[in-house]
């Protein structure tokens, strides 16, 4: 349950990491196209993320002198993890739902709230909900999971971005 | 005068256009450093965009200015500004079709950049089929990005690199947004006289609203949003200089006595959090109650000035 929750947290902001970074390169009108385009290829990007962090898991795992040891300190700090972003990401989303709203001003809601202060600290949840996952364990190798795990979440929308940075130049 | 009026934004410094003929001069980064003693950020920039001999270098500033436009526009669709001025802008071509005898109401952007207003009623419309979209900016670059963006999604406007006043055929609406605060003390009442001398039989003005958090608001945004540290700079500034309602009034009155004029969400109360725009009409020609009817959808937000 634990896996499941985590690998949808982390598909997730890779999504919404991935939309980020198309967002403001392109001066269009009707973009719907370039931000589907946008969401699937967040979306794969989002599961190679997830998978190369769960193989790291699972490398780190299986050479442990106990495995099953290893496992459940990994599952103990993912247990951790899924309580901080699964309440970001709760909040994201209650804000998302305002996109939907029948008066046309309350779909500002998710700008003010979702685009704006949440984006600006989002780094630093993924810092502090990891510090917070790993602060309990004694084991380097949940600290390697926790460092690779925030290194991906944190550089995924730079990644991605490389894609349209140079979008602008077709209009010079 | 308000110390705050005197600091400027990067992108009134890295650009120089002669005043009549819109010709672009060169702009040498010491002048542009002398103006801008802090922050160290923005001084970083200007230093970025310039060329060896001490002048900044026009393609590098071309360069930014879109991207930072882009950037501009994405948080102009995030807050929907779009619809924000098709609804303010109805109302005035309404009026101006009174007076229009059956011709086409040109409808024209004045500053308008990459175009992003202009473009988004070519194509979501709302205006009427006899209305006629031109945006106008002194920045060519910028102009010609408008240009190929509308001519990408074959939209019915057009882009003019061209003082809005100066047109060869005459503005009946002139519309702005994000523009107002550029003009500081005398030049934003002189905006207004070439009002009072052009033929527009209107105007709808929009910029941030200044309030106590809109500062703090807007560093948020552009922090956590903006890529361009220009866009950064010059966005936290434009809510430190936006014009507060009574500046806006006074500088109308001075300059244009000649129109009615009307303010919507100058005062909007607690709908301040999600309303963070304020718009100045104006009408001449009629009446001011046929402006207060107008703009009668709008309800409590507007209110005669």
């Amino acid at each position: 349950m634990t896996v499941l929750a985590l690998a949808s947290l982390a598909v997730f902001d890779v999504l919404l990491s991935g939309t980020r970074a198309a967002a403001g390169r392109d001066g269009r009108i009707a973009k719907p196209p370039y931000y589907r385009a946008a969401g699937w290829r967040a979306l794969w990007a989002g599961l190679v993320v997830v998978a190369g962090n769960a193989a790291l898991v699972a490398i780190l795992v299986a050479t442990a002198v106990d495995p099953a040891a290893a496992w459940a300190a990994m599952e103990r700090a993912g247990a951790r993890c899924v309580e901080v972003f699964g309440a970001f990401a709760t909040v994201t989303l209650l804000a998302i739902l305002f996109w939907f709203a029948p008066v046309r001003e309350l779909r500002i809601v998710p700008t003010l709230v979702v685009l704006g202060p949440l984006t600006l600290i989002r780094p630093l949840v993924v810092v502090g909900g990891l510090l917070y996952a790993v602060a309990g364990s004694a084991s380097w190798r949940v600290w390697l999971a926790g460092v690779a795990a925030g290194a991906s979440m944190i550089g995924i929308e730079h990644v991605l971005g490389r894609r349209y940075r140079r979008r602008w130049q077709r209009l010079l | 005068m308000d110390p705050r009026a005197a600091r400027y934004e990067l992108s009134d410094l890295v650009v120089d256009y002669d005043p009549d003929t819109l010709e672009r001069r060169d702009v040498r980064l010491d002048t542009v450093l002398a103006n801008l003693p802090s922050p160290a950020s923005a001084r970083r920039v200007a230093r970025s965009l310039a060329a060896g001999s001490g002048v900044l270098d026009r393609a590098r500033v071309d360069a930014v200015l879109v991207r930072s436009h882009l950037e501009l526009q994405r948080l102009h669709e995030e807050f929907r500004v779009g619809a924000l001025m098709r609804d303010l802008v109805a109302p005035m071509v309404g009026l101006a079709r009174q007076r229009a005898g059956g011709r086409p109401i040109r409808v024209v952007d004045l500053g308008c950049g990459i175009g992003f207003v202009v473009r988004w009623l070519a194509a979501r419309g709302g205006l009427g089929g006899d209305v006629e979209l031109i945006g106008a900016d002194c920045n060519r670059a910028l102009i010609a990005a408008a240009q190929r963006l509308a001519a990408e999604e074959e939209l019915d406007c057009r882009f003019v690199a061209a003082n809005a006043f100066a047109l060869r055929e005459p503005a009946d609406v002139i519309l702005s947004i994000g523009v107002l605060h550029h003009f500081r003390g005398d030049e934003l009442a002189a905006v207004f006289t070439q009002h009072e001398r052009s033929a527009a039989a209107g105007f709808v003005h929009v910029d941030i609203r200044p309030t106590a958090i809109a500062p703090i608001g807007s560093w948020i945004f552009h922090r956590a949003r903006m890529r361009e540290p220009l866009a950064r700079f010059d966005g936290v500034r434009s809510v430190v200089r936006a014009h507060r309602a009574e500046t806006l009034c006074r500088a109308i009155g001075a300059g244009a006595p000649g129109f009615a004029l009307g303010l919507i969400d100058a005062r909007p109360g607690v709908a301040g959090l999600l309303r963070i725009f304020q718009a100045a009409v104006g009408v001449r020609g009629v009446d001011r109650d046929a402006l207060a009817q107008a703009y009668g959808g709008f309800g409590r937000r507007f209110e005669r000035a």
